[in-house]
């Protein structure tokens, strides 16, 4: 074998082993992003840890609205639509408006009236209820981080070729929180 | 006012700065310097004088041959040890004049740092402790686990946190050790190349917080490798927190009930703050924060005895150790994340 046949080889076995590398990139990328998401669903679906005593608290307290026990039927319901396996945000923006919902009824009912806040288990409740929020807010910006360099791994180039001819994967939305993003008069324009 | 007035002053700081036991105490130290009534620095310009005339001596005396100067008896002819003797004579007394305007400045400032640094202590309710003994905290921590041949705690000062959550008690700690290795390097003179060995001893020095957090056991999250590891890696699905982080632990299990999703935010957010960033909670229930950060304990300081006023009102104020307390806060989250509320 003549020294022009062994530079050629070499080249195809180098670029044969950059495009693996792209590919298989991409794919752990595209895993990181769905467990991303399954952390997420096991982040939401722990408010069920807490939705029957919330429920509790709500029906024994009178001065409590009675749309917050409506949210969290609604919520209850809500819960089961998800799926950790498909990536569904729209869904997933549904249940955190109706939470939000909840959490911003409860906390007008206990700043008019204070004593509920120090009622044994109602600040037990409150406190798990910011932390789950927390831990739910992590968890999506843990996913929306991995979505981010996953899209950046099929749209820079060559990583785009690989993709266009071997992965074929699509682009995955971040999620955004609507009802944020509502108060605000500026929307970027990509 | 002379000198002598200001080295009497400067002792009695001194004295009252290493013996006081309040922020009160060093403020009527500091007092003592704002009613001196201008900035504690010595007149040294008859050392100066003597000092760069005695050095101007010595120098022509030296470059003399070399110019061809020949009003003076030169020192590079044999047996003219006098004159050598004489030149030595003008560099002893140009050294002693420099080093004495350097180190009547330097301890000035060094009065004034330790006056800080007590202060800040102080404001911060911080004590100095007696140091860690290295070898019992080696087999809890690998962290300690460094250094071949010296390993040591310089520094251990203790406090406690009271957060909106928890109140825990913490030890701050400076840690050195050194590692001994041997090394070969080439010589050659006279045409001759040899290769020669000589011993190397590279020093370092890792900070860190100690605190008990019962909620995890045998757990290391690290930046900077330990020189032990536990057996079972974990990755947190962050590709931000595993790029930045490696974790360890015994089984995945205490892993995964510690990495709650606003723990792995929290580290992320803090893992650029402190350098070489490591975690490791130990089979007891203990924590220690490393990192190589230099500075967490020591404040901003801005002014010295330079300026008496603006320095007493710099330690009248509060001292601020914002990376102690960011460190400290984060820890707080931790461990709020980490326990239960029910």
């Amino acid at each position: 074998m003549d020294i022009s046949s062994i530079i050629i080889i070499a080249i195809v076995v180098l670029a044969a082993v950059f495009v693996v590398g792209i590919y298989n990139g991409i794919i752990s990328r595209k895993n990181a992003v769905e467990r991303a998401w399954a952390g997420v669903i096991t982040q939401e679906r722990q408010k069920n840890k807490i939705l029957p005593d919330l429920e509790q608290v709500v029906k024994e307290h009178k001065e409590f609205e009675s749309s917050i026990l409506e949210n969290i039927t609604k919520l209850r319901s809500k819960m089961n639509d998800l799926d950790d396996k498909q990536i569904d945000t729209q869904s997933l923006g549904e249940i955190e408006s109706l939470m939000q919902a909840v959490k911003g009824g409860i906390n007008v009912t206990v700043e008019a009236y204070p004593d509920l806040k120090t009622a044994g288990l109602m600040s037990n409740l409150m406190r798990e209820m910011t932390e789950q929020q927390e831990n739910i807010g992590a968890a999506i910006r843990i996913f929306n981080q991995n979505v981010e360099a996953f899209n950046e791994g099929i749209e820079i180039f060559p990583n785009s070729l690989v993709n266009q001819m071997l992965n074929k994967q699509q682009r995955i939305d971040v999620f955004s929180d609507k009802q944020a993003s509502e108060g605000f008069d500026y929307k970027p324009n990509f | 006012m002379s000198n002598k007035e200001l080295k009497r002053l400067v002792a009695t700081l001194e004295r009252d700065i290493t013996f006081a036991t309040s922020s009160d105490d060093i403020l009527r130290a500091a007092q003592k310097a704002k009613n001196f009534r201008r900035p504690l620095v010595y007149n040294h310009k008859q050392p100066i004088a003597i000092g760069a005339a005695a050095s101007l001596i010595a120098l022509i005396w030296i470059m003399a041959p070399t110019l061809g100067w020949s009003f003076l008896p030169r020192w590079d002819v044999n047996g003219n040890e006098w004159v050598v003797f004489t030149n030595i004579i003008f560099i002893i007394i140009a050294i002693f004049c420099f080093s004495r305007v350097f180190l009547d400045n330097r301890k000035v400032a060094q009065i004034a740092k330790l006056a800080f640094q007590k202060d800040a202590l102080l404001d911060n309710n911080l004590r100095i402790k007696a140091p860690f003994n290295a070898q019992e905290m080696q087999i809890r921590f690998a962290e300690f686990d460094r250094g071949n041949y010296t390993r040591l705690f310089k520094q251990v000062i203790g406090g406690e946190y009271k957060g909106e959550f928890h109140t825990f008690t913490f030890d701050y700690y400076h840690f050195h050790y050194v590692d001994k290795r041997t090394e070969t390097y080439v010589t050659s003179s006279n045409g001759r190349t040899q290769t020669r060995t000589r011993t190397v001893y590279d020093k370092f020095d890792r900070y860190g917080l100690i605190i008990p957090f019962k909620y995890a056991k045998s757990l290391q999250i690290y930046r900077f490798k330990p020189p032990r590891l536990y057996p079972q890696s974990y990755s947190t699905g962050s590709l931000r927190f595993d790029k930045l982080f490696t974790v360890r632990s015994v089984d995945e299990m205490q892993a995964a009930k510690f990495f709650k999703p606003a723990v792995v935010v929290a580290l992320e957010e803090v893992a650029n703050l402190f350098q070489h960033l490591n975690i490791e909670i130990d089979a007891t229930g203990l924590m220690c924060f490393s990192f190589a950060n230099k500075n967490m304990i020591m404040g901003n300081q801005r002014y010295d005895f330079t300026k008496p006023v603006e320095f007493y009102d710099e330690l009248a104020g509060q001292t601020k150790l914002r990376l102690l307390d960011r460190a400290l806060r984060t820890i707080e989250q931790v461990l709020r994340h980490s326990d239960s509320n029910f």
